[in-house]
Parts: C-alpha cells; structure tokens; sequence
C-alpha cells in the first residue's frame, strides 16, 4: 500500500467515526453534511419473518435534510446515545473509497440508567469532495431488530 | 382521607375509564381468556404463505401457533407443540417444510397435521397408541382480503360474521389486487395493548404528531369530510366518502404518493380499528397493519406490516416504501412519538396516583370524537363481565351499559 494510500485510508476511517461523534453530540446539521450532493442515508435490517433485507429508512439527501432538520420539532425520545466503533476496514481505489465498520449503540436515559440499543455494520460507500470525503451511501445494517424505542436520530 | 386523584369524574360512566384495567395482573388473565380465547385473530397475510409447505409461527392468548399451507393449498394453523411430550415443533418463525419432523424425539406430522411417523413404533406396540388421533392440535383457521385469522373457540361465529360492515373500507385496497407484505418490524412495547390499540382508534392524539398538524388540518377541525364510523362488536373506523385528503405539499413532502391503491383516493387516508386488537391504515398507496400479541399487563409484543401490490415494479415499490417508511418505519416521523406517548400513559398508570381517563369528546362523529373508544370499551366490558370504569365492582348492575 502506498503512502497515500496509507493516507487516504486514515482520512477515510476518521472521517467515519467522526460521523458518530456527531451524532453523539447531535450535530445533526453537521451530520448530514457528511453526504454527498447525491448521497443516500440508508437504515436496514434482515426480517427472517419475510426472508429479506428490508429498508426502514431511506432517503436522499435534499428530503433527509427535510427530515433532520424536523427532529428538533417531534416529541422525541429523551435519552442520550453514545456511539462505539471498531476499527473501520478500508479500501481506497482513486476517489472512491469503501469502509465497514461494526458499531453498537447505547442509549442512557434521563435517569442514568444505560442499555444496549442497537448493534450493527455501517456498510459505506464514499467519494472524494475536494480535498475531504463524503458518503455517496451511509449504509446502517442492523443486526437488532427489536428496539427498545424508536427512532427518529440517525443512528 | 381517601386520594383525590382516586375519585371518578363527575361524567356518566361511559365516559370514564379505571386505569386499573390496563395494569392489574388479574384482569389481563381474564382478558387471555376471555377475549383472545374467543375472537377471531389477525395471524398473518397470505402473501406470507405463497407456496405449499411455507409456514409461520405466532402466538394467539399466549399459546403457540403454527400457520401452513397445506398441499391443497389451503392454510390450516395447529398448536405447535409436539403430541409427544410438548417440544415446540418448529422453531423458527418461517420457512418452508414438506412436514413438520419435532427435533426432540423425530415424530413427524403432514402439512395436514396429520401424525405421519413415529420414530421406533415398535416401543408402542403393547400400548397400542393411535397415531390416527396424535395429529397437531387444529386450531379454526380463516382468511378474507388475503388476511390470515384464527380462533381459539370452536363455538365463535365464522369470521364474516363476527367482521361484518366494517370490511366494506378495506375491499377495493386489499381485495382487488393481489397485495404482499414489503415491510416487517416488531418491538416489544412497555405498556399495556389496550393503550396501543386505543391511541390508533382516537384522532385527537394528531395534536401529538408534527407532520399531521400540517397536512392534516381537517383533523382538528370543527367539522370534517372524515367520520367516525361504528360497528358492531366493537369495530371501528375513520374515513371520508369526500374529497378529504392529506395535503403533503402543506408539509412541503413530495414524491411520496403515487401508485394508489384500488378504490382509494389521491392522498386519501383511511383507518380501521378491527376489535379486540388489530388495526389497519392506509395511505392511499400503502397499507399498515398492526398485529399485537400481550406478553403480560404491562408489555405488549407488535407486529408492524406494510403491504404493496404484489407484482409492482420497482419504482413504485420503492415510492410505497418510501411513504410508509417515512410515517410508520421504526425511525418514521409518527411512529416513534405515539410509542412515547402509550409508555409514558403506562408508567403514570402504574403509579395509580390519577385512577381515571376520560373519553367524553362528543362531536357527532367528527374525527375527533370519543364514540369509537366508548363503543370499544363497552364491548370490552360486556366479554369481561366488567364495566371499564368500575371494573372491580362485580355486581352486574354497575356494568355500563
């Protein structure tokens, strides 16, 4: 691997988990600003009820905007989350870039008491923007299917 | 001196309910019995069945079921516990089988139920054990508009009969094309079912959602082109023979219609409360269906359906995704916020500091009427032999009538 490509693939993790780190703070205009003009946020999960992979949520970027822009005005779920990644596995091919990473989310009530929400892969697809990355798909596979409350944060 | 906040309200009894009817052990046993025991259930869509041996598994008034297609093709539900020694038969919640073979000793049943092997026979010879009466237990099956039911009570009237009327909203979206399940999640919610139930039935609560107060104005209206309608049996529903639709552009949402449904409007919505636990939606082009099966008083497991047509193309398929996900997906923009609301009824109930709720909006079947909750919860009463809003109070005389 070349040292740019050594880079380019420490840029890339980082600037995955750095997408977690806004959701944790709940920078959500920061948040979505992590897409490309033509990016896609993306939330599955396998139904072994129906045999397939099912979307529950998808959207572009102009109607996921719409919708981040929105949560501040729902009755929403009052805890906290935290996001925790492993190391993100990276692959680099010119100004495309793909990263899987394994992420569980844990969500702490008012009160202090803390669970486990959700675990799952981000499955990402990026393009070089200049001189930074952005997510063409912002992939969410997860392996929980029965949450504990829904949502309407990214995750 | 006795809790103000335990006093009924000053309003005829019809009009209040005792919140102890969502949170006393005792009763939620005799709802097992009583209700789930002797109405026909909402078990699964046939489109989850399509070929011979495709299976279910569910539970109805907390037993387990199985729900087959048979190689007539007809579906037959059985209790899914082996005749032997009570293994459950099937273990996973789908799949396709041509019969059903217990993991626990190899006794085998037909998609019939039928008992069709017993693994070293010779054991029961001087027994002389009949294997023409061990099939699977059968459990009364029916279906209508690909809707999979079962019933516990072989003396409950046959499922048209017990739905009447309130099936004339759902035939044109879910019977005149062949329909699929698209979406499927669960959760298992902190409260107790009734309130989900009651939440779905009552128009009120759009004040709680942000998008409905936009393009929904007519809800909170005075009047309204949408009616409550009435039932017998405790059905309900809440629809418009005008031109009452959901104004999306209001809320600045595009492209999430399109592709309607037969018999639907543009943009129409329509809502169908089936008694005791079942609830059906529908957005002109995606249908919701709630299934939910009471794990105890206080937690209540629920199955989210979304249906489309079977044979779309990809495009629409993903425009009614779209649309059903953005309301009724576990991260929508309305679901999360009516869970909030039913959990945070559940824990304020369960402290029995305030013991009443009331359901005294009188609107002349306006949208926002309370006429369906009160319709509901007198039926609830007159299964249970209680009256919702003195529910301990045994004496015949204080049932509501």
């Amino acid at each position: 691997m070349s040292y740019e490509n050594l880079v380019d693939a420490f840029e890339v993790q980082q600037f995955i988990q750095r997408t977690a780190s806004l959701l944790n703070a709940e920078k959500l205009s920061e948040w979505v600003q992590q897409f490309d003009a033509a990016g896609t946020y993306e939330v599955t999960a396998y139904s072994t009820e129906l045999g397939k992979e099912l979307a529950w949520w998808k959207q572009e970027l102009p109607l996921l905007q719409k919708t981040i822009s929105e949560v501040p005005r729902h009755v929403r779920d009052p805890a906290r989350r935290l996001h925790v990644l492993g190391p993100p596995l990276v692959s680099v091919t010119g100004d495309e870039a793909r990263g899987e990473t394994a992420f569980s989310v844990f969500r702490t009530l008012p009160t202090g008491e803390t669970s486990l929400f959700a675990v799952g892969r981000y499955l990402d697809e990026l393009v070089r923007v200049g001189s930074g990355w952005r997510f063409s798909v912002h992939r969410v596979q997860l392996e929980t299917r029965v949450l504990d409350a829904f949502t309407h944060l990214p995750l | 001196m006795q809790n103000p906040g335990h006093l009924p309200p000053a309003l005829p009894p019809s009009h209040y309910l005792d919140n102890r009817i969502f949170t006393d052990p005792s009763i939620f046993r005799e709802e097992q019995e009583r209700l789930f025991s002797k109405v026909w259930q909402f078990v699964c869509h046939e489109s989850e069945l399509p070929n011979s041996g495709d299976f279910r598994t569910t539970q109805v008034a907390g037993k387990p079921l199985i729900v087959v297609r048979d190689e007539s093709g007809s579906i037959r539900s059985f209790f899914n516990v082996c005749r032997h020694r009570a293994a459950e038969v099937v273990r996973s919640e789908s799949g396709n089988v041509r019969s059903f073979t217990c993991f626990y000793h190899h006794w085998n049943y037909g998609l019939d139920g039928s008992l069709r092997v017993v693994s070293k026979p010779e054991g029961y010879e001087r027994a002389c054990l009949d294997k023409a009466a061990l099939g699977l237990v059968p459990v009364r099956t029916e279906s209508v508009l690909g809707l999979v039911f079962t019933c516990l009570d072989p003396d409950a009237p046959a499922l048209q009969e017990y739905l009447g009327d309130i099936l004339q909203p759902l035939q044109g979206p879910l019977g005149s094309v062949p329909m699929q399940v698209i979406h499927f999640h669960k959760a298992v919610v902190k409260a107790n079912w009734k309130l989900w139930q009651d939440n779905n039935s009552e128009r009120y609560h759009s004040m709680l959602h942000t998008i409905n107060r936009s393009t929904q104005p007519w809800v909170l209206g005075k009047s309204s082109p949408m009616k409550l309608r009435l039932f017998p049996n405790g059905h309900s529903g809440y629809w418009s023979d005008g031109e009452a639709a959901v104004a999306y552009e209001r809320g600045g949402y595009t492209n999430v219609t399109g592709g309607t449904l037969p018999g639907m409007r543009d943009n129409e919505m329509r809502v169908v409360n089936f008694f005791p636990d079942l609830m059906v939606n529908i957005r002109s082009n995606v249908v919701r269906i709630d299934r939910m099966s009471p794990i105890d008083e206080q937690h209540t497991m629920i199955e989210w359906r979304g249906l489309g047509v079977a044979d779309d193309d990809a495009e629409t398929r993903e425009l009614r995704l779209r649309h059903h996900n953005m309301f009724w997906g576990p991260a929508g923009r309305n679901l999360p916020e009516d869970l909030i609301a039913v959990e945070s009824q559940y824990r304020s109930m369960r402290a029995d500091a305030v013991r009443y709720s009331i359901l005294a909006r009188e609107e002349d079947l306006n949208p926002t009427d309370d006429a369906n909750l009160r319709a509901y919860y007198q039926e609830w009463g007159r299964l249970m032999g209680r009256s919702a809003s003195a529910p301990f109070a045994r004496d015949a005389q204080e049932v509501t009538s």
